[in-house]
């Protein structure tokens, strides 16, 4: 299976998977994404439903059951994860390079 | 109040409108077919600003997981259910230009999804075209529309009374084959207009 097809993933979609980590409904991924990304990335409602239905299809995550009758419950699947450590990889070389020519961050 | 009009596919222009009436004094309550029911609404700080979104459930609990997911972060869902495409939803906020899309591809993006069900739509008249086309041609010649054997032979009362009886019925199948003819084009001029509302807002997005 080639997972290539996915990368690179765009930012939002690298947090939804990251925060899908974890197992939650719609807008747990929502505030996770804000916390996980200092408040920068802040999805809305419907850019989120939207997002969920794509990942579904994709098979990077899934529903699982939940007991809350109203909301739907999403993990990450075990591609979803594979996908996840192959763009981390990715992210890892792209800082190490960095790194190693000089490019500070800036704190 | 109720207030009458009609917007097809330009929800773009729909949510201007809508918000024109809001800014008037008013709160956006309800919603049927070709009409808006406002409530007055005294504004201050914060404004009720009404969204739209296009989306179609093929079942009624994934149509509560999505309200559900609004109503989490804030919005209320005003309008629109099983059998509505789209869907209203409100907020009270300060911020006029809040919004139920955080990133412009998938506010974009509601226009394929109008194109796509009328796609859908269009198949199943088309289906209905074929099956009426044998008997098309009567919207020329309307008498074709009447079966009754023998009937234009017919003279005096034995005529009138077979024809009138017979009318509501060949009007029926006229009704019924204009529709099928109708039908797949209407569904043409959305998909073409929900088209052009995509590249306008596409390109609106591109010059920001």
């Amino acid at each position: 299976m080639n997972l290539s097809k996915y990368l690179p993933l765009t930012e939002t979609t690298y947090y939804i998977l990251v925060a899908l980590v974890s197992p939650g409904h719609g807008y747990y991924i929502m505030q996770k994404v804000e916390e996980l990304s200092n408040g920068s990335v802040r999805i809305a409602a419907g850019t989120m439903y939207g997002a969920i239905e794509n990942l579904l299809k994709q098979k990077l995550i899934q529903s699982i059951p939940s007991e809350d009758k109203r909301r739907k419950v999403y993990q990450i699947t075990e591609q979803g994860m594979n996908v996840l450590n192959l763009e981390a990889e990715r992210l890892r070389h792209l800082v190490k390079i960095a790194d190693i020519n000089g490019l500070k961050g800036s704190e | 109040m109720r207030k009458h009009k009609w917007f097809l596919v330009d929800l773009q222009k729909e949510e201007k409108w809508i918000s024109n009436t809001i800014s008037k004094g008013y709160r956006m309550v309800d919603k049927g077919v070709g009409w808006y029911e406002f409530e007055s609404y005294e504004i201050g700080e914060i404004l009720p600003i009404i969204r739209i979104d296009y989306r179609v459930f093929s079942n009624v609990n994934k149509l509560n997981d999505y309200i559900m997911l609004f109503e989490d972060s804030g919005w209320k869902h005003v309008a629109g259910g099983m059998n509505s495409e789209k869907h209203y939803f409100e907020k009270l906020t300060p911020d006029a230009n809040e919004d139920i899309f955080s990133d412009h591809r998938s506010k974009v993006e509601r226009y394929k999804r109008v194109v796509s069900w009328n796609l859908f739509f269009f198949f199943l008249w088309m289906i209905c075209l074929v099956e009426s086309f044998d008997t098309l041609h009567g919207i020329f010649h309307l008498n074709e529309y009447y079966y009754t054997p023998g009937l234009w032979e017919m003279k005096g009362t034995e005529f009138v009374s077979h024809f009138l009886f017979e009318t509501p019925f060949a009007v029926g199948r006229g009704v019924l084959d204009s529709i099928s003819i109708i039908m797949p084009l209407v569904t043409i001029l959305f998909i073409l207009k929900a088209g052009y509302c995509y590249q306008r807002e596409k390109r609106a997005g591109q010059m920001k």
